[in-house]
């Protein structure tokens, strides 16, 4: 296991849910022809799932196994087709799989992408505040607040 | 382990960006690590005054499977123990090129 993988149970979270992602993308779901473009739309609707659970310092490592089963399951199915006669759904089945690879990974945030950039106007201000007194909130104290207000309106509207 | 304080303009900003749910899981992953996890973040100074601050990067997805990208500048010089979350800076979907 690596040092990430211990510290960050999220990362260990993202990788089971890569791997059930596989799971759903093997070679035998490809020979059955059934249904699995469905599969994968399901199993990336899982990643987004987990991703929207918990934010992630990096996302690289995920982004490199869902790009990989896609490949490999691309590359699977058009061994495939070659291989037979009259196999023309099999090319539809290629490009919706290569399209909702595109759709997956366009936007997907590598660490190799240039980050915003730093907020400096709002940097100065919070540091000049903090100067003349301002000390902010305690994280956790913020961490409360917002639970109390989330179960009140939960409790309000049933 | 230091205290994270995360200044008004940032608590505010975070809350024009985020629904109160994203914003609670977001707040709570940066607790656990910043709190727990200091010493691996650190290291990556803001190159325009690394004496000072450090970023803190998250990415975020939310229910329609669109990334966010959190920029954090938080001072760890100005008071001993504590962290301070003095900006925030975001960018949606695809991000350029570096």
């Amino acid at each position: 296991m690596s040092d990430e993988s211990r510290e960050y149970p999220a990362v260990n979270s993202t990788k089971a849910k890569t791997k059930s992602f596989a799971a759903a993308l093997n070679y035998e779901a490809v020979d059955m022809r059934q249904g699995w473009p469905q599969a994968a739309r399901d199993a990336c609707r899982q990643i987004w799932d987990l991703m929207h659970a918990s934010p992630l310092e990096n996302v690289d490592e995920a982004g490199k196994e869902v790009e990989s089963r896609f490949d490999d399951l691309i590359n699977a199915l058009v061994e495939q087709r070659d291989g037979l006669v009259g196999a023309s759904q099999l090319d539809s089945d290629i490009r919706e799989l290569q399209q909702l690879k595109r759709d997956v990974l366009e936007n997907w945030p590598w660490s190799s992408l240039e980050l915003p950039p730093v907020n400096v106007e709002m940097l100065n201000a919070s540091m000049a505040a903090f100067a003349a007194g301002e000390k902010g909130q305690r994280i956790e104290v913020l961490i409360r607040q917002l639970s109390s207000e989330i179960a009140f309106e939960k409790r309000r509207t049933g | 382990m230091p205290h994270v304080l995360v200044m008004p303009l940032v608590s505010q900003a975070l809350g024009e960006i985020l629904p109160r749910g994203p914003l609670l899981t977001v707040l709570n992953r940066m607790y656990d690590q910043l709190e727990n996890h200091y010493e691996r973040y650190r290291t990556r100074r803001y190159s325009a005054r690394p004496d000072d601050y450090f970023d803190y990067i998250l990415y975020f997805a939310n229910e329609q499977g669109e990334w966010s990208t959190f920029r954090f500048t938080i001072d760890d010089k100005q008071a001993q123990g504590y962290l301070i979350v003095a900006a925030v800076s975001y960018c949606k979907g695809k991000a350029r090129p570096g």
